[in-house]
């Protein structure tokens, strides 16, 4: 979808159209849960994480400002749920349970069910120490991609502090994956 | 390149290429569309029920300013009462366009006056009781 689609989606939005809104929702929720899992690791949480993150974003259409791009507000508003959900799970360690012990969930699909696991076993390898911002400057910047200016206007974090709380992450992974080769 | 450094591209490569799957993502959007459908209802009544707020306190600042009002100042009798005894303080009727002097030949005129009517009504009580004495002396 372009954006001066979007931009014309939001518009109808703000005017309480639902139904434009369901299209945003439609266009973006595959997004929204791909940062969201990533960040998370859990299907469940970041299922729940899209909604509250659809939800904000409903309440808060005058908020937008129609002249940055729409997927960089969504980042942020995605990122603040995240990181909130993030820090409050962190301290039980609920988001790095074994992979053996979390039982499988109702899903029609066993295959996707498996594909996740695997993805989120993957994430969790290398990067089950990471601190909760490190985790996710590690995710935008290093997974999804973003340029150090656009990270900066999502957290509200200075470049400086962006590029060192990098350089830590990928430290910490670096020295998982040294520890998981000695054990090999 | 280090060993831990090509294993950390080919793990970051291959995290990269893995999407999560969204199972059911007809569900999640109905699920989410009904969420903002039930914080609509809520901000409507949220709506309402300010506008309620809003409106009783009008109607209890009115209220006050209505008792305070009544309170502090002089009912109708008593400014009845005062216009009485400022309008039958004798002024004349054409005071407004008396010259200053003119007003205080007046004044002094209309003091004297009183003096002479009080010294009267003195005179008249003691005359009255200088009366009762005699009577009850014979």
């Amino acid at each position: 979808m372009e954006e001066k689609q979007i931009q014309e989606l939001i518009a109808r939005s703000r005017r309480q159209d639902t139904t434009a809104f369901a299209l945003l929702v439609t266009e973006f929720q595959p997004f929204v849960f791909r940062v969201a899992f990533r960040l998370l690791c859990n299907e469940d949480e970041a299922k729940d994480m899209t909604q509250e993150t659809f939800l904000k974003i409903w309440l808060s259409l005058n908020k937008y400002n129609q002249e940055k791009r729409f997927s960089t507000w969504l980042y942020k508003i995605t990122c603040n749920t995240c990181y909130d959900r993030l820090r409050t799970l962190l301290p039980h360690h609920k988001e790095f349970e074994p992979i053996d012990t979390i039982q499988v969930a109702t899903e029609d699909n066993p295959e996707t069910c498996m594909a996740n696991k695997q993805l989120k076993e993957m994430i969790l390898q290398y990067t089950r120490d990471l601190a909760p911002q490190q985790r996710l400057i590690f995710i935008l910047r290093d997974v999804e991609e973003l340029d150090t200016a656009e990270v900066e206007t999502i957290t509200g974090l200075s470049a400086v502090q962006i590029k060192s709380t990098l350089y830590i992450a990928r430290q910490k992974i670096r020295n998982r994956i040294i520890q998981s080769g000695e054990k090999l | 390149m280090k060993e831990e450094d090509r294993k950390y591209e080919e793990w970051l490569r291959e995290l990269k290429a893995k999407q999560p799957v969204l199972t059911n993502p007809q569900q999640l959007t109905t699920d989410i569309l009904q969420r903002v459908s039930a914080s609509n209802r809520k901000s409507s009544r949220k709506r309402l029920y300010s506008f309620g707020s809003w409106l009783s306190g009008i109607a209890a600042t009115l209220l006050l300013c209505f008792l305070l009002t009544e309170t502090l100042s002089p009912n109708d009798e008593d400014s009845g009462f005062i216009r009485a005894t400022t309008t039958t303080s004798s002024l004349p009727p054409n005071w407004e366009s008396m010259s200053l002097t003119e007003k205080g030949s007046y004044l002094i005129a209309y003091q004297k006056k009183q003096k002479r009517q009080k010294e009267f009504i003195y005179n008249s009580i003691q005359k009255k009781r200088l009366n009762e004495i005699a009577y009850e002396n014979k």
